[in-house]
């Protein structure tokens, strides 16, 4: 039996303002709901505004991990109710993403140069937030400050062997994400970093949690 | 000058949602004038429920960009009008609110969706109105009225604050009596928004002009023949004819692919509506979720209690034509024949300036005489809308008393020759 792990880090960008209009992303000390606007509320009517550093943050690791860009991007719309998606679906991009087949250099367990392949990157909009309230058993609350935070999801192809090349791997990124100024690990009130692990036996198949849930985000590694 | 308009309309034909007895109006180019708005439409501070008990009480806390605008110029937004469900018709009739009536004949429908503006201003309630139009929902009411709309090229008018059924197709417009007063409402409404990202920044400053002399005039043959009521056909002939007499220059073309746009046009709208009317849950605004319940099973009970059999069907259709195995039948194959009836238009528009052709094969009908949504609505008028190409209906005459719609339709972004052209008939036979 052998393991094979692959990843699909979410990397919270640190723009100044969300992914499809102007509210600031700096909510972390502020009280829930006070960072959104018709946009990110997804208030009827609302339309969404590209904001041209989040790509440019892309565009930057997409060069770092020596990635293809592509000539056309696109967004598009994954349909699912939950009450903290307000607009009952999530912009994020399907068929073509910012950039494509990249490269991160690891040690493996032996102490050898590896290549860990790197499939795609993409940007997509974070959901609210549900707080479920100790005691409260017949509500819970949402907070959609978080609504609308550009993520860029990085995802790799299944070439990590074990847990520690995995962990060798995101402090690896994370210093690369760091030196690029696009990511900042401090900021982040929560979380700035989700990994949702798609390990199996060598017989091929995968498991693979989807939608990545939030009980997957972990606090970053270097914490 | 600014102050408070007193409205307190007649309204007998069931035109407005929301009338706004005391309206604030303030300076500017449409300082004073009662404007109505498709209640489709963002407005901060009053209720704004696309016709749908799904947003009934909902108020939005801020202005569409075209409304904005109207307040810029010292308009008074006097109210809501009536519209079919999130614009899906073109009767008025499966509005939520009970169906608006032709102010023409009563008994007759007032087209849709945006029925409630056409009959207001028909009933002469408000001199103009917004209208929004995805396949024809603000030409079929102003020509079953009797009064001018203008869907204008995609792109021209913010969409920001409209609630779009569907966003690809829909523009806002002015409607009103006359093409000049569709003009100046155009000129307000045109100013650029970095907040819709489809938009260019083209703003309209024209006056009409009645010269259509050197003007070439396509006429295509679809717009003729099977399905169009013969009597429209003459009526609108002779509005061509008035036309030619003006000196602009007809000639026969042919547009095969129009024939498709019935269909591709409603499996485009049913596809974004599966997914424009999914935030539609109850949690933040509109009739409340029972929080007692899980989510999903709260969901489905304030969407079935609240969303009509109209906008249910939709969401269905669009739902599977854009599921997995079935978005390459049906959702690819619809975007191809819009890119084909793209196409047919540029090339029929290396030959000819403006296309013109009736706006509907029929007269206004007795509700429930046409239901299906393929039968015949949109049949003229989604062309334009696939397009993106601006289109106008002016009142050309009638047919056993009621009235009869010329439509012209330009090339992307010269809304201002197609307001020509209406300008011009209509002045011909107004003197």
């Amino acid at each position: 039996m052998k393991t094979i792990i692959g990843l699909e880090v979410h990397v919270q960008l640190a723009t100044a303002t969300k992914l499809f209009c102007g509210c600031s992303t700096d909510y972390q000390d502020d009280n829930p709901n006070t960072h959104c606007c018709p946009t990110c509320l997804g208030l009827p009517g609302a339309l969404p505004c590209l904001n041209k550093r989040a790509v440019e943050y892309g565009l930057r690791v997409a060069k770092a991990l020596d990635m293809k860009v592509l000539e056309e991007s696109e967004f598009a719309r994954k349909n699912y109710f939950y009450p903290d998606l307000v607009k009952a679906y999530q912009i994020t991009q399907d068929d073509r993403p910012l950039a494509v087949e990249g490269t991160i250099e690891i040690e493996d367990d032996q102490g050898h140069e590896k290549i860990v392949r790197i499939t795609r990157v993409h940007l997509e909009e974070d959901p609210g937030r549900l707080v479920h309230v100790a005691g409260a058993s017949k509500y819970s609350l949402v907070d959609y400050n978080r609504s609308g935070i550009p993520l860029l999801e990085i995802v790799t192809e299944p070439d990590m062997r074990s847990p520690q090349e995995a962990r060798r791997f995101l402090n690896k990124l994370r210093t690369i994400l760091e030196y690029l100024e696009v990511f900042d690990g401090d900021r982040e009130g929560v979380c700035g970093w989700m990994q949702t692990y798609r390990s199996k036996v060598q017989s091929g198949s995968r498991s693979r949690t989807y939608p990545p849930t939030r009980a997957s985000r972990r606090p970053s590694p270097s914490r | 000058m600014a102050g408070i308009l007193d409205f307190s309309p007649d309204d007998r034909c069931n035109a407005f949602i929301t009338a706004c007895t005391g309206a604030a109006f303030g300076d500017g180019a449409l300082a004073g004038i009662a404007v109505a708005i498709n209640d489709n439409i963002s407005t901060a501070g009053i209720q704004t429920t696309c016709a749908s008990r799904i947003l009934e009480g909902y108020i939005p806390p801020y202005d569409a960009h075209a409304v904005e605008l109207l307040k810029q110029e010292g308009a008074a937004i006097v109210g809501k009008t009536n519209m079919d469900e999130f614009g899906m018709g073109s009767t008025t009739g499966t509005s939520a609110f009970g169906p608006t009536r032709n102010p023409i004949d009563p008994e007759r429908v007032p087209g849709g969706s945006s029925g409630g503006s056409a009959a207001a201003v028909a009933a002469g309630l408000v001199p103009m109105a917004l209208g929004t139009d995805a396949d024809g929902s603000i030409r079929c009411p102003a020509a079953f009225c009797g009064i001018v709309g203008l869907k204008p090229t995609y792109g021209r008018v913010s969409r920001y604050g409209l609630i779009a059924h569907a966003g690809s197709l829909e523009q806002i417009g002015p409607m009103a009596r006359t093409v000049e007063d569709v003009s100046r409402l155009i000129s307000v409404i045109t100013r650029y928004d970095p907040r819709d990202s489809m938009m260019l920044d083209q703003p309209y400053s024209h006056r009409p002009s009645a010269d259509v002399s050197d003007l070439k005039i396509g006429i295509p043959t679809e717009y003729f023949g099977e399905g169009v009521d013969v009597r429209i056909a003459t009526t609108v002939r002779d509005a061509i004819d008035v036309l030619e007499g003006l000196g602009a220059e007809t000639t026969p073309v042919s547009i095969p692919s129009v024939r498709y746009a019935p269909a591709a046009c409603c499996v485009i709208c049913a596809s974004e509506v599966s997914s424009n009317l999914a935030r539609f849950d109850g949690v933040r605004y509109g009739p409340a979720v029972d929080t007692r319940k899980p989510w999903h099973e709260a969901y489905r009970e304030v969407r079935q209690a609240n969303l009509g059999p109209e906008a249910r069907l939709r969401i269905m259709l669009g739902t599977l034509t854009l599921s997995a195995g079935y978005a390459g039948k049906y959702y690819a194959k619809a975007l191809a024949a819009r890119q084909r009836i793209t196409r047919d238009f540029e090339r029929v528009f290396c030959d000819v300036d403006v296309i013109a052709g009736p706006t509907t094969p029929t007269v206004a009908f007795r509700p429930g005489e046409k239901v299906s949504p393929l039968s015949i609505a949109g049949t003229l008028t989604a062309p334009a809308n696939l397009a993106g190409i601006p289109a106008i209906s002016v009142p050309c005459g009638d047919v056993d008393g009621l009235p009869v719609g010329l439509q012209v339709m330009g090339r992307r972004f010269e809304d201002e020759r197609v307001i020509d052209v209406a300008y011009a008939y209509e002045q011909e036979v107004r003197s």
